[in-house]
């Protein structure tokens, strides 16, 4: 039975309906995601055409991109977001689906509740209309992003046309420095290869960095994986994939739990299995990174510079450079000490959950820190679970203290489609996944994408900051 | 906007966009993603990007009255990255734009655009480049795109553009609006569906997870007859096994535990090997006769010449346990060499019982067979001194000592015998 199949393999070639022909396919979706932001003209074509939801027990639905940080009481100041919350509640009941609603406590960002509530599970297919879809990856799923089109077809039918992709192996070896973390190890990567450079091609994500990895942090680099150009990356399931999963909501139980676990087992890659290619990265050399530019690819390690005007270019090369620097407000070589910032973000799908912040509380308590005068903090968690977790073990009130804002769960200022904004020309370290220009609401707004941990250290200096410094043991 | 399902050729004016990398957040600015329908963001089209330029007195080409009615949209690299929301593609439909020719596109952006029947096409860079030189200083004259012949012409030039076929012929069929082929499989679907492992665990071949275990098992047994060394659940705990006849193998078990060469390790035997490691005197019989399979392990007259010294380190009793879980028995009938047992833990600490535990081990030892069918028991094995005529309970463990005595005849009182306490 030895076979040479790639988890990615395997998991597609279970789902396909149909060949399509030209390397398309008709794909059956396991579990299908939906929020506020991406679903209403899917429901609107679905009613325009007088079809409803094949499948309504592998639909989930909850609110996030709107949904305020502060009180999140009806109706919402923001009108449009409210009307936005009124048409999914219009739209949950006509066609019968479950609805993880702000009104029960259960809403949060979809990429943290779905893997929380054990819907994400090894093995499936998933689709949302988002793009960090790829989070779900993490857990040996192939996991997609997707246009409201899409939305659409899957409702209605629970397909999707997908294209057959080529694997490459991500192998992340040795072990990481301290203060660096699954965030500096996927800019880490974008960096070195760019970010077009995962075009065409699904992540697997392996090696001793990954294997060590907890669930949440491995979320956090399937997470960006699209970042890097990929269409979605995965991590071959493991007993930390199982023991995450035991005694979630959605998991299964008793028999059922054994043999999914047996199940799950065999999904991994087989040891034959072929790649496209594959590209091994040092673990041990990662630092705690920044981007500095417009895209993820313009990224430096916080303790050095920003990159002088002379490196060797062509003239679209110089212009990207040029641009970027003019619109973040930065010199060739400028140290990034003396880059101040007004805003620091904790949160997003991407570094939202629970030992993101823990691991903040902790490196806040040791030092005594606290956020510099006129910087704003805001701590988000991703979740309910998440939030609550906080105020039990102490995180949120060591965070609290050290000067942070802890908000109710949502997607906050990682793209502003909430009040969470910047203002102006305010510059964000932000533990978020884009520095495009305006991301975070404000078309002059300036974004430096880096770790939980980067941020809180920047915090408390008011300029970009190393943790490895900030932080150090002493 | 008019939707019309068959689309063989678009000929009109067009708009260049000279920059690369032209991300969705600027095609449609975030803020504008919270429209309930597509109707107004036609308008909203690179939205900040048009106001700064206008700020700054200058044209930009979607403002460009010029263009007003354009369908060719004329782009370099990269066009699309960034975000899977089709507001960007359905923005620029909306415009008026039916075709986006340029050198390359985000992934999900263009496969966003097939679904809506938004003509995306890839050209090389100099034809990309030479169409928006043309654009610009051709406002009024068209563009011509032909999806049948596979062609873009305008002015005296013509270039090839790359489609995929299956797109491509969507577009022309009109059946780019995908959910009417989709729903043409229902029934295939629905049959897809209930097959799946995770729709209901029935579905699950546990023949293959037998098959798994199976490699697995063959795969041990090849490492240890080779020398290797191997982690294996045992009952209580997990233990690291390996060929007994070869001293390397023996001497990594050692090093592994960090463990003193004064305290031999045991062996792991079952009814129909054990005759190949121990001397059967009565008593050794009389145990195994009556109680194995069982977790009573025994003190037994090693058999010489078979047993070397490097094993047994002088001593004439070997300590040999029963293999009671079916991977470890599987492994101790098909091995053809006798299989050295010892518990895995490092000199001076506990047991490895969990995953987690397992961690510091995983490098040293050349294959680990996790336990995921059973629970590990609480109390470690009774061992039984059978050296001698009579024999002799060492330690009560989960095996009680009275079933013992009705079993076997003559078996004494349990006495402590520290130096042979050798697990």
């Amino acid at each position: 039975m030895t076979t040479n199949k790639t988890l990615y393999d395997k998991v597609f070639e279970q789902h396909i309906v149909r060949d399509l022909g030209d390397n398309q396919y008709q794909l059956f979706i396991g579990l299908h995601l939906i929020h506020e932001a991406t679903s209403p003209q899917a429901f609107e074509m679905l009613r325009e055409l007088n079809i409803g939801c094949a499948y309504p027990q592998l639909n989930f639905v909850t609110a996030d991109h709107v949904t305020p940080t502060i009180e999140q009481v009806r109706p919402l100041n923001d009108q449009l977001g409210e009307s936005m919350l009124a048409q999914l509640e219009k739209n949950v009941t006509e066609f019968g689906l479950t609805y993880f609603s702000p009104e029960k406590r259960k809403n949060g960002i979809v990429h943290v509740i779905g893997p929380e509530y054990g819907l994400t599970q090894p093995g499936m297919t998933i689709a949302c209309g988002d793009s960090h879809t790829s989070t779900h990856g993490a857990f040996g799923s192939v996991a997609l992003g997707i246009g409201t089109s899409q939305i659409r077809d899957i409702i209605a039918t629970q397909t999707m046309v997908v294209n057959k992709l080529k694997v490459r192996k991500v192998a992340i070896t040795g072990e990481l420095a301290e203060k660096v973390s699954a965030k500096d190890v996927i800019l880490h990567l974008i960096e070195k290869m760019g970010p077009k450079a995962g075009v065409g091609y699904v992540y697997e994500f392996s090696g001793s960095v990954v294997d060590a990895m907890c669930m949440d942090e491995r979320m956090t680099l399937c997470n960006m994986a699209v970042e890097a150009g990929a269409r979605c990356g995965y991590v071959n399931p493991d007993q930390t994939t199982f023991d995450y999963l035991k005694d979630r909501e959605y998991a299964p139980t008793g028999d059922a739990w054994e043999r999914a676990v047996a199940w799950w087992a065999l999904l991994t890659s087989d040891e034959q299995a072929e790649y496209a290619d594959t590209v091994e990265i040092d673990g041990t050399k990662i630092r705690p990174l920044t981007t500095w530019g417009l895209n993820l690819g313009q990224t430096i390690p916080i303790r050095e510079s920003i990159p002088d005007r002379d490196f060797p270019s062509d003239a679209q090369e110089l212009q990207t450079y040029d641009e970027a620097l003019d619109f973040m407000g930065l010199k060739p070589a400028q140290k990034t000490e003396q880059i101040k910032i007004d805003v620091a973000f904790i949160g997003s799908c991407t570094n939202g959950r629970f030992s993101d912040f823990k691991l903040v509380a902790n490196e806040l308590k040791r030092s005594g820190r606290k956020v510099h005068a006129g910087v704003k903090a805001l701590a988000v968690p991703g979740s309910h679970l998440v939030y609550d977790q906080m105020m039990e073990s102490g995180v949120a009130k060591t965070l609290t203290d050290a000067g942070f804002e802890v908000r109710q769960p949502g997607c906050s200022m990682c793209l502003a489609m909430n009040d969470d904004k910047l203002i102006g020309a305010e510059v964000c370290a932000s533990s978020s996944n884009r520095n495009f220009k305006g991301r975070q609401g404000s078309p002059k707004g300036r974004t430096f994408i880096m770790s939980p941990l980067s941020v809180a250290a920047s915090a408390i200096a008011g300029h970009l900051a190393d943790p490895q410094v900030m932080f150090s043991e002493f | 906007m008019t939707i019309v399902d068959s689309i063989c050729e678009i000929k009109d004016t067009g708009i260049a966009l000279e920059a690369n990398d032209i991300d969705t957040d600027r095609i449609i600015p975030a803020r504008f993603l919270k429209a309930l329908s597509f109707t107004e963001l036609g308008n909203q089209v690179f939205y900040d990007e048009r106001k700064q330029t206008q700020s700054r007195g200058q044209l930009h080409p979607f403002d460009d009255v010029l263009r007003a009615n354009a369908k060719v949209l004329a782009v370099a690299k990269n066009f699309g990255c960034g975000s899977s929301r089709e507001h960007a593609p359905q923005a620029l439909r909306r415009w008026g734009i039916e075709v986006v020719i340029g050198e390359s596109f985000g992934e999900i952006f263009r496969g966003n655009c097939a679904s809506i029947g938004l003509v995306c096409l890839t050209v090389t860079r100099d034809g990309a480049a030479a169409l928006r030189a043309f654009i610009k200083e051709n406002p009024g004259e068209n563009v011509h795109v032909d999806l049948q012949e596979k062609t873009v012409s305008f002015g005296k030039d013509e270039f090839p553009f790359s489609l995929s076929e299956a797109v491509r012929e969507r577009l022309i069929s009109g059946r780019w609006n995908i959910v009417k082929e989709l729903l043409s499989n229902k029934q295939q679907t629905r049959t897809l569906f209930e097959q799946l492992p995770y729709i209901s665990d029935k579905n699950i071949n546990t023949t293959d997870a037998m098959t798994n275990k199976n490699e697995k098992i063959t795969k041990a047994v090849e490492i240890i007859e080779n020398g290797g060394v191997v982690i294996l659940p045992a009952d209580t705990v997990y233990g690291i096994y390996g060929n007994a006849l070869d001293e390397r193998s023996v001497e990594r078990a050692f090093g592994i535990k960090g463990r003193k060469r004064s305290k031999p390790l045991g062996i792991v035997s079952s009814r129909n090997k054990i005759s190949d490691v121990v001397e059967l005197n009565d008593s050794t019989q009389d145990v195994i006769n009556s109680c194995w399979p069982a977790p009573v392990s025994v003190i037994a007259p090693k058999k010489v010449g078979r047993i070397p010294e490097f094993f047994s380190g002088g001593e004439d009793g070997l300590l040999v346990v029963n293999a009671q879980n079916d991977i470890l028995a599987e492994i101790v009938e098909r091995t053809r060499v006798p299989i050295y047992s010892t518990t895995c833990n490092l000199a001076g600490e506990d047991e490895a019982r969990t995953s987690e535990d397992l961690k510091p081990f995983q490098d040293l030892v050349d294959l680990v067979i996790e336990n995921d069918s059973f629970e590990f028991a609480g109390t470690p094995s009774t061992i039984v001194n059978t050296m001698s005529e009579n024999p002799i309970v060492i330690r009560e463990g989960s095996y009680p000592v009275d079933e013992l005595i009705s079993k076997v005849s003559d078996v004494s009182d349990v006495s402590v015998d520290t130096k042979m306490l050798i697990q």
